[in-house]
Formats: structure tokens, sequence, C-alpha cells
């Protein structure tokens, strides 16, 4: 395993795009598979995961993902329609709760700064 | 062989199911059975599991599996892993998308992974992580003949195995015209066993 470190964004390609424009190419990889999205986290921890769209079996995936990579910070973006199902999900690394947080899609500038993963973050930024 | 320090360590069974009947079912009677089995409800997390420590072999039961699933079978090859099914092909999925899954009947499971995990290394990642680096398809391996000979002693219709079809007529055949082309008389026997 190297460091934690970077992001990783399992969504659309509209999403993944506006990610990369936001964050620099650089700073992220992409997918849309959510299988090659789990290959991608076999050997690297992440310090943040983002997952944005209606995979089916939305919970089975999470708890994946935390099953990956215990330390990350991973967020879900939802629409307003699947808020509820999202939140059921937000437990801050549990196996009911695999997920640390989620936003509202598409996102605000609040929610964009919140987003960052933290070795993105400025001070001013930190809040946890 | 036989050091139980590592037991947990490369004798894990993955079980895809929402069944939990079907985790006894793998496990057997038999309490002193070479392997743990770890039962997990969505294809992610078996395949999150697989990527986390390479099982011994994965069983999957065919109703969790959709046409976007099929990586996770992909992903056990790669690592050169036995594959067994329980149950009917789902809808969009053909024979062709389980070519080299072990169909097997719920009943001679633990006989199947038996003599699978007793035909391995004690460390089953030794005989695997080649193939992994290699990232070649797995040859019919011995693990493969292990299981024949474990169903010989049982029941050799407990076993059925989804050929490769040959590309130039997978090609030139209309898909599926009938359910009669998607299993041989010998999975349907097997399935029907399933079934009671």
């Amino acid at each position: 395993m190297t460091g934690a470190g970077g992001m990783l964004v399992l969504a659309e390609r509209t999403v993944t795009d506006e990610f990369s424009d936001h964050f620099g190419p650089d700073s992220l990889r992409a997918f849309d598979d959510p299988y090659e999205a789990l290959a991608a986290m076999e050997n690297r921890d992440w310090a943040s995961v983002v997952i944005a769209g209606s995979y089916v079996g939305l919970r089975g995936l999470c708890r994946a993902v935390r099953r990956l990579q215990r330390n990350a910070r991973i967020v879900v973006l939802c629409g307003p329609a699947a808020e509820s199902e999202v939140l059921a999900l937000v437990g801050g690394a549990s196996d009911e709760g695999p997920i640390d947080d989620y936003f509202i899609y598409p996102l605000t500038a609040a929610d964009w700064r919140k987003v960052t993963p933290v070795d993105h973050r400025d001070d001013s930024n930190q809040e946890e | 062989m036989g050091d139980n320090t590592k037991s947990c360590r490369g004798r894990k069974i993955i079980i895809l199911s929402r069944d939990a009947a079907l985790e006894g079912a793998a496990r057997g009677e038999d309490s002193m059975s070479p392997y743990q089995c770890l039962r997990v409800t969505s294809p992610y997390e078996a395949a999150a599991e697989l990527l986390a420590e390479p099982p011994i072999a994965i069983v999957i039961d065919l109703r969790c599996l959709t046409p976007g699933d099929l990586p996770l079978i992909e992903m056990a090859y790669q690592r050169g892993l036995e594959v067994l099914a329980v149950g009917a092909v789902p809808l969009g999925i053909t024979t062709t998308d389980l070519s080299g899954v072990r169909l097997s009947a719920r009943g001679h499971l633990s006989a199947l992974l038996e003599g699978l995990a007793q035909s391995l290394p004690y460390d089953g990642q030794d005989g695997n992580s080649a193939q992994a680096l290699t990232g070649e398809s797995p040859e019919p391996s011995s693990q493969a003949r292990s299981i024949e000979h474990k169903a010989s002693r049982t029941d050799r219709k407990a076993i059925q195995t989804f050929a490769p079809a040959p590309k130039a007529q997978a090609n030139d055949k209309p898909p599926g015209k009938s359910p009669n082309e998607l299993l041989t008389r010998e999975e349907l026997a097997a399935l029907l066993e399933d079934e009671s």
C-alpha cells in the first residue's frame, strides 16, 4: 500500500468531468464501473472516495468500499429523492453506516469546499 | 499444512447469497471443515472480500447476479479462483457468460468445497499469486481435478461446468432461441435437485 492520498471518484462521466475541472485531472482518478473502482482500491489507500450515481445496491457498494478503504473519507452524492436512502448509510465507517457524509447533487459552492479531500484543503477548510 | 496460526489466511470461502441456508449447506455437517465461510449479500462486497484477502473459492447464488456483476466472475478468474454457482441462470445472463463456472447442487456443495480446500496449499495465496501477477486466465487447474475427484465420491452429477462456447459457433447462432438451449439435461437435473 502506498500512503493515503488522492481522491477516487466513482460516477458517470459528466460528474467525474466536473470533479476533474474543479480539482484538476491529476488530483483524482475517475471510474464509472464499480468493479474497476474496487480493483483500484486493492493496493492503494485513498484519502477520499466519492460515489455518485444511482448504482443498484448502493449499500453493498458502500460497504465494499469501506471494506477496502478503512480510513478513507467516503462521501456519496445523490439527488434529493434518494436522500433518505443515503442518509441511512451515514455512520462513520460502521458496517451499517459505511459512509462519512453525503451531499445533494448538484453541489453548491459550500459543498465543493466540504467535499474536498483533507490533503487538498487549506487550514481554513479543515473543520474536522 | 496444518499450521493453525495461518488458519484464517487463504482458508476462506466467499458465499454470495441472501439466503443464510446456503452458508449452512456450504459448511456441511462437519464442524471441523478445513475452510471458513464468509457470506455476503452484495456482489460488490464479494468483490471487496476477494480483493482484500484471496479466498479458496467463491460460491455464487445466481439469484444475486445481474449482467452488471459479471466482472466479479472475471475478477475471480484473474486470481485463479474456483467459481461455484447454485441456482438457475438469471435473465440477461447466458451460459457463455458463465463459462468455466461450476454449477453445483446445494447438497453436494460442502463435499466439493472440502475437496477443494484439501487440494490447496495451506496458504491458498501461494498457488494463485503467479496467475494474478501475469493476469493470465487459469488453466484447468489441479483444483478442478480435485473437485471432480471429490465429486466422484459423491455423485458426478453434482457438478456441471459451463463450457466455453466455440467462438465461431457462438457468433453464428442467433442468441437463445429456447430454454432447452440454455441448459443441458444434466444441468437441469442438478438444478431440480437443488430445489428439492
